[in-house]
């Protein structure tokens, strides 16, 4: 089985930017890159998410196994960014409780304590992505070259305080400090939404990258082996640096399990082998 | 003699909401539909704290009578109730809930006697009617801790009476509809502010946030809001004013004991991808009788219409605490494909569709296409108007 994440050789890579075309949900892809690094590459992890929270994470994770819930790893290996608790809720709107369970049925199982992770809810007000630039430097600072992982900047194109180039600006202050301090940047992007800033963020984001990964879905419709396809391209970042080699994509497919994701080659699935 | 010491109270686990079950598959806690096969596709019910978004079909009434199915389920389970519309009075369109099945008969007095009713069999008279049986999440609620919360009377998911509608509700049903009429205020008002405002205060005074300190019965209740014809004229979209909503939506039912089913007004010609990327699990039905979209071949296919009412599309399920959607009747892989929906008196269903075999493939066509494609090629392509196949596109596998 192909195996993605050491293909990829993540402490070389600067930025990887997920771009997944319309008709495919590509959600599968950052929690396996959380419990990759968190697990295998024994690297510190900052997630900002703005779709799900943190229980959703470490729910998959455990679900993926490793030895270590996402809860119980040290604040200076785990950093959870919620930018959707707080997304353009006023002032006076309570905030979150703080003991909320990690596991969602803990309030109903028998668990008695349940477990915190390293959580900040980031405020939507309207310096909020100098504030995130801020925590994701300050936490990378103390813990060394990190995973930065941005699921995703879409929600923040719609925010009154933000504007599109407000957020190219931030990829590329979160880009050099990636550089700085070797740590590698995760974005991701759907494709052609249908709008305008939408659209722009979506092809701005892999002219930044070392390398993109495209997630499309299959042309001809449903199948029971095969989920959709991936492409892992070169970005134009990677081609500036070293404009000599230019090796050809990878086209993979892959089927997404409860337990993990395969990725494997044209007409390598499982059940066709 | 000392007293005894008093026992050390041990703590109470909360109780699960009533009408509602954990998922096997990821923990979370559902809520359903009143259709039983929506139940099925959402994975076993709607999670709470998940948006769903119906897209409307054209001129008839298929995605508000399913949001309706789900209004009626939660009033029979004492859930409380938000709806918000513009384009129709929220009360009418509680009232227009169907009514759950055999809940008028009690009252009406038989026609016949005693004598007179009819029996299949002596030996089966004692054995309990089928349907009446406790729900099976009671099991499951056992199974995880929890105390059964819903009494056997009123199942999980319940069979209503299309032909009877709810009427005027009972005092104690209509503290719990919470009726929103939008865009009868000031000219400036964003419905979408109004919209949020309300769901909000709802959530709020209701004491439905997660953080919000549960009843002294241990026992919380759950939030079903519906929003109807979103994005229709009478919203007056502004900018990204429906992206901000559905956002902030989301952030606030994260964290509450409420879910929210939206439909999408047919008029609204936006781009839909977004949207489908800030709901939860997004379906668009599209009746035969009205569609602009479907072809010509399917929208009069004779066995089609006569056994369905239109098409399903699944445009997004959720991945929420898992890798892969928790539905039994869908695929990861086959978001995007369509299902069929059947509305009966007492069964709305979504199912997958076939074709008999006479009509599922055309023997002319089949020939002409392998001349086209020449003799080597044969059987390289998706065959024409089957069950989850794209027509004139290659095979990926």
């Amino acid at each position: 089985m192909f195996d993605l994440i050491q293909h990829l050789q993540l402490p070389n890579l600067r930025h990887i930017a997920v771009v997944h075309e319309t008709g495919v949900d590509a959600a599968f892809v950052l929690p396996t890159f959380v419990h990759a690094a968190a697990h295998s590459l024994q690297r510190p992890v900052i997630v900002v998410s703005t779709h799900q929270l943190f229980l959703h994470y470490a729910h998959v994770c455990r679900k993926l196994g490793g030895p270590l819930h996402l809860a119980h790893l040290p604040p200076d290996r785990f950093l959870f960014i919620d930018a959707l608790s707080r997304y353009y809720v006023d002032p006076t709107t309570p905030a979150p409780a703080a003991n909320l369970p990690v596991a969602p049925s803990a309030p109903y199982s028998k668990t008695t304590e349940p477990a915190k992770g390293n959580i900040v809810y980031l405020h939507h007000y309207a310096d909020v992505l100098a504030t995130l630039a801020n925590l994701i430097a300050a936490h990378v600072q103390q813990a060394g070259p990190s995973l930065i992982l941005l699921d995703d900047l879409m929600p923040f194109v719609f925010s009154e305080a933000v504007t599109p180039n407000d957020i190219v600006l931030f990829v590329r202050r979160i880009l050099a400090l990636a550089e700085e301090t070797n740590s590698t940047l995760l974005s991701t992007a759907q494709n052609n939404v249908g709008d305008l800033d939408g659209d722009m963020l979506a092809r701005a984001l892999p002219s930044l990258a070392d390398t993109v990964l495209v997630i499309k879905a299959l042309q001809s419709g449903y199948s029971r082996d095969v989920d959709g396809q991936l492409l892992v391209v070169r970005g134009k970042r990677a081609m500036a640096r070293n404009p000599t080699t230019l090796p050809e994509p990878v086209h993979l497919q892959f089927k997404v399990g409860d337990k993990g994701i395969s990725y494997f080659g044209h007409g390598l699935a499982a059940a066709l082998v | 003699m000392p007293a005894p010491a008093p026992a050390a109270t041990a703590p109470v686990r909360p109780s699960l909401p009533a009408g509602t079950r954990l998922s096997a598959h990821n923990g979370q806690v559902l809520v359903s539909t009143g259709i039983a096969s929506l139940d099925d596709l959402l994975g076993g019910g709607q999670p709470l704290g998940t948006v769903l978004v119906l897209d409307e079909d054209i001129g008839t009434g298929y995605a508000t009578l399913a949001m309706q199915y789900s209004l009626a389920q939660a009033l029979s389970h004492g859930h409380h109730v938000m709806v918000a519309s513009a384009d129709d009075d929220p009360a009418a369109l509680v009232a227009g809930c169907p009514q759950p099945a055999g809940a008028g008969s009690a009252a009406q007095p038989s026609d016949k006697g005693g004598d007179e009713a009819m029996k299949i069999a002596w030996r089966y008279q004692h054995l309990p009617k089928f349907g009446d049986a406790p729900d099976a999440g009671r099991s499951l609620r056992k199974a995880m801790g929890g105390r059964a919360a819903t009494s056997a009377a009123t199942a999980y998911c319940g069979v209503f009476d299309l032909t009877k509608r709810m009427g005027a509700m009972s005092a104690e049903d209509e503290e719990r509809v919470h009726a929103m009429r939008l865009g009868e205020g000031d000219e400036d008002e964003d419905p979408f502010e109004a919209a949020y405002a309300a769901v909000y205060r709802t959530l709020s005074n209701g004491g439905f946030f997660a953080s919000a300190p549960p009843p002294p019965s241990g026992q919380r209740s759950v939030l079903r809001i519906a929003i109807h014809a979103m994005c229709s004229p009478l919203w007056g979209q502004r900018g990204h004013n429906h992206h901000r909503f559905l956002i902030r939506l989301k952030a606030l039912l994260r964290h509450a004991y409420a879910s929210a089913i939206i439909t999408i007004s047919s008029a609204w010609r936006g781009p839909r991808a977004l949207l489908d990327a800030h709901a939860d699990f997004s379906l668009a039905f599209d009746a035969f009788a009205s569609s602009a979209t479907l072809p010509a071949s399917i929208r009069t296919n004779p066995y089609l219409t006569r056994e369905y009412a239109g098409l399903v599309a699944v445009r997004k399920l959720a991945r929420v605490n898992a890798l892969v959607p928790a539905s039994v009747k869908v695929a990861a892989g086959m978001v995007g494909q369509s299902l069929a929906f059947h509305v009966r008196r007492k069964r709305f269903a979504i199912e997958a569709w076939h074709l008999p075999p006479e009509l599922g493939g055309d023997q002319d066509d089949e020939d002409g296409r392998s001349k086209e494609q020449g003799p080597g090629k044969k059987g390289t392509r998706a065959a024409a108007g089957g069950c989850g196949t794209v027509s004139g596109r290659n095979v990926d596998f």
